[in-house]
């Protein structure tokens, strides 16, 4: 402590403030990659005792929770104009990504109805801006992947009355028969 | 360096290092729970929401194959991880492929779906209801739901 006093205290007590920092700090990291690393050894175990299904379920509810994320920030954001067509193309980008995954086949229809939806979504926003050429370009794009799902009546109006109604349901607003006639 | 200073300083490494460690443990381990459970609790919801639009407006083949693959993937999670939310939907969606299969005049198949329907409504705390109750109970929240 002799040794300590001879100093000014106050450089003492930054260089221990700074070790102590810097080790909070390299803690934290080394904390986070052991959580990682427990997380990984569980889901190899669970893996090791159901089998090749247990992974392959392990992946498609992650793709589903992707989806619904997608979603649920496009639809949050709808408030905010700029920030809402921001969202709505990337969930327009993500569920193109996911569509095109090889490990996402067994969900390829849903990613299919979400990214149809997403496009007549995308469609009511530009027709909004009087951007009728990409309106009609998604409009086209959410026909054509409704067809592929067998829909019966893929015209515009039903698909923007569905649309509408998803976004409704988002928004808390009571669905009664007449919405979106 | 003294060693005064020296004891001081890994001692500042030490207790830095833990604090640091614990709470970095904590909020990964949070962050993944969090991701696990919304998963578990949004894919049902995503393949309720997909089984219902394609039952309600596609035809009878691919609502099929929706119901099919709905049902499939919720077995698959039930398996797993147990859960209402998915044995509830289940009962729905066996329901659903029940009464399109009233439509095809398919009794016996419908009858054999039904079964499963009944099971799932009862494994998720549900009342044991009759075939006909469960369509007719089906028939009327897909009725509400339809535009």
């Amino acid at each position: 402590m002799v040794g300590m006093i001879k100093r000014p205290i106050g450089v003492w007590f930054s260089v221990a403030l700074i070790i102590l920092v810097s080790g909070a700090w390299v803690g934290s990291k080394a904390g986070s990659k052991i959580a990682q690393y427990c997380d990984t050894r569980q889901r190899q175990k669970q893996a090791t005792l159901h089998g090749p299904e247990s992974a392959q379920h392990d992946s498609v509810l992650t793709q589903l929770y992707a989806v619904q994320l997608l979603q649920l920030f496009a639809v949050v954001s709808q408030n905010d104009k700029k920030l809402g067509q921001k969202y709505l193309l990337n969930e327009i980008g993500g569920l193109e990504d996911l569509r095109r995954r090889t490990d996402a086949q067994e969900i390829r229809p849903v990613v299919d109805l979400y990214l149809g939806l997403a496009y007549v979504d995308a469609a009511m926003a530009e027709e909004h801006d009087n951007d009728k050429a990409r309106a009609s370009k998604h409009m086209d794009s959410a026909k054509t992947l409704f067809q592929s799902l067998g829909w019966r009546d893929y015209s515009e109006e039903t698909l923007r009355m569905v649309a509408r109604r998803d976004l409704d349901k988002w928004k808390g607003q009571p669905q009664t028969r007449q919405d979106g006639k | 360096m003294t060693k005064a200073a020296k004891i001081t300083y890994f001692a500042a490494l030490l207790v830095g290092l833990s604090i640091g460690g614990f709470f970095g443990f904590q909020t990964a381990a949070s962050a993944f729970e969090a991701f696990y459970t919304g998963r578990l609790l949004t894919a049902p919801m995503v393949l309720s929401h997909f089984s219902y639009l394609q039952y309600s407006y596609a035809d009878r083949a691919h609502a099929q194959a929706a119901l099919r693959t709905s049902a499939k993937l919720l077995e698959g999670m039930e398996k797993l991880n147990p859960e209402k939310t998915q044995e509830r939907e289940l009962s729905f969606t066996y329901t659903r492929l029940a009464l399109l299969e009233d439509a095809a005049d398919n009794s016996e198949e419908s009858h054999a779906l039904m079964t499963k329907a009944r099971y799932w409504f009862t494994a998720s705390g549900g009342r044991d209801y009759s075939e006909s109750e469960m369509k007719t109970v089906l028939k009327s929240v897909d009725e509400h739901l339809q535009p």
